[in-house]
């Protein structure tokens, strides 16, 4: 699903990472962790395609990103859910046009489509602020639009940045039990954060397996965390 | 050239592409008003430019057709001599009329020098001929010939002196006309393409989201270049609504310039001006396409 085969990246010199090697299996939970500026956003960017390796492949779909055309990298991100720490939204359009723009992209008719977005509003919790803009929501109600946003295509990956980065705890621990839960719907979640906390409440409830970036090499992290 | 057929079928279809740009902010009001400004600067440049080519072919027309004899003779001869001349232009081949000037049109040439109220008719003012040619033309050699033969006193003058600097200018102000619709041309894509950069660069957010939910880059291109492109639409409409009431209230001087009379745009003129909007529209495609995807480009 995901194949990482000796990726080096580096920004302008200075390598971030050497020789890195990972296969991902579907349906699994990953944790990818390190300390700041170690390069957890950078690989999340390589494997969304928004990056391409210097050396190395990276394969998504069985498809390597590096060969891919804008219109390949524009299929794949339909099924990738990508949440970045900082998301971006449309600020002219309200949360459920918003959560639908994926789908408005795709051609896809929103009014049959409506009964869907509606039901993941309600699922983020975002339900009774449907025609309320972005920029009026708060920090932890923009993660969880980024979230719904991210899974109203039913990707097969959903890859997020530090989706807790800015949010308080008891929002962490909310987006975390809705991204069980759609692991628990077979999706495959990869997720970076330097919130240890974090990893071990989502171990108490899911098979996660956490990788640490440090030393420009990625490893798999002990059971110490 | 598929590319290109989807492009144009998209941009003709659902309006899903259009609310994904937004509908506010600064760069609204600057491609409209670029290409409401720019549409009225060329309204305007294009009128002036057909009228100038239009006055000067009829300056050229005017002064290729046409020649004059003057006769300078007692009053008692004149009338005899004018009836020879008149006579010898009636059997040369190439004349469609010859008329004499009267005292009244004499009067009218003159006033500008003399006054209205000169009495000409109190002088003795020589005979004049004027000579519309057709379009095969003039012997006028043979003409002067003819009549340093039979009417020594006559002059004959076919405004040489005049036509050629006259279709030097006419030719120049034709030119003029043309190289300045094309400034105007490509100084509107310019400022058309620069509008679109602006209000690209402030919605630059707008690219990566799209980006990021997957959107192809050709739906991107098409819902910049329609939301650009009915701004710029209304713009230039705009524009050249202003421009032609401008043209409708600019006053009449032809009754007091001669060589100005009717001097007007017609249907054909009016429909070119008509096309400036038309021609907003598809400098706005080509610039906010070009436009869209250089940004889309850096993107990645």
């Amino acid at each position: 699903m995901l194949e990482i085969s000796k990726v080096s990246y580096s920004y302008g010199g200075n390598s971030v990472f050497s020789e890195v090697s990972l296969s991902v299996a579907p349906g699994s939970f990953y944790f990818l962790t390190g300390p700041s500026g170690s390069g957890k956003t950078t690989f999340i960017n390589l494997c969304a395609g928004a990056l391409i390796p210097e050396v190395g492949n990276i394969s998504v779909f069985g498809q390597e990103t590096r060969n891919m055309s804008n219109y390949e990298l524009s299929q794949m991100r339909r099924r990738l859910g990508i949440v970045h720490q900082n998301c971006e939204f449309l600020d002219h359009l309200s949360i459920e046009e918003n959560i639908a723009l994926p789908l408005t992209v795709a051609g896809m008719d929103n009014t049959k489509e409506r009964a869907n977005v509606l039901e993941l509003m309600k699922w983020v919790g975002l339900d009774s602020k449907s025609d309320v803009k972005p920029q009026e929501l708060s920090g932890g109600e923009l993660q969880r639009l980024a979230l719904a946003r991210a899974v109203i295509m039913s990707p097969e990956i959903i890859l997020a940045d530090e989706p807790t980065g800015n949010v308080d705890w008891e929002m962490s621990q909310r987006l975390l039990t809705l991204m069980i839960e759609l692991n628990k719907m077979g999706k495959t979640i990869f997720i970076s954060t330097h919130d240890l906390s974090l990893i071990r409440l989502a171990k108490a409830h899911v098979t996660a397996r956490t990788l640490r970036i440090s030393d420009l090499k990625l490893s798999q992290a002990g059971a110490d965390l | 050239m598929s590319f290109m057929l989807n492009f144009w079928k998209s941009l003709l279809a659902s309006p899903d592409h259009i609310q994904v740009v937004p509908n506010t902010g600064f760069t609204v009001w600057l491609t409209t008003f670029t290409a409401g400004a720019m549409s009225f600067v060329a309204v305007i440049g294009l009128a002036f430019s057909l009228i100038c080519a239009e006055l000067s072919n009829r300056w050229g027309d005017s002064l290729k057709s046409a020649s004059s004899i003057r006769l300078s003779a007692p009053t008692d001869l004149l009338e005899k001599q004018t009836s020879i001349a008149l006579a010898i232009l009636d059997q040369t081949k190439g004349v469609r009329s010859a008329r004499l000037v009267g005292l009244q049109d004499k009067k009218k040439l003159l006033e500008p020098w003399l006054g209205f109220d000169f009495p000409l008719e109190a002088i003795e003012m020589p005979a004049l001929i004027e000579i519309q040619e057709t379009d095969v033309g003039v012997d006028y050699e043979g003409l002067r010939l003819r009549l340093s033969a039979e009417l020594p006193s006559a002059t004959l003058d076919n405004h040489s002196q005049w036509r050629q600097p006259v279709e030097v200018v006419a030719t120049l102000i034709s030119q003029l006309g043309m190289f300045t619709v094309a400034l105007l041309v490509l100084s509107s894509l310019a400022m058309v393409s620069m509008a679109a950069n602006a209000a690209l660069s402030a919605n630059i957010k707008v690219l990566r989201v799209l980006r990021l939910v997957g959107a192809f880059d050709a739906f991107i291109v098409t819902a910049f270049v329609r939301k650009f492109t009915f701004r710029v639409f209304v713009g230039s409409i705009l524009g050249t609504f202003c421009a032609g009431i401008v043209l409708v209230l600019m006053p009449d001087f032809s009754e007091n310039l001669g060589i100005l009379n009717e001097v007007n745009l017609d249907l054909i003129d009016k429909i070119w001006l008509g096309t400036v909007p038309l021609i907003f529209v598809i400098i706005s495609i080509f610039a906010t396409r070009m436009a869209v995807k250089t940004s889309l480009k850096r993107l990645v």
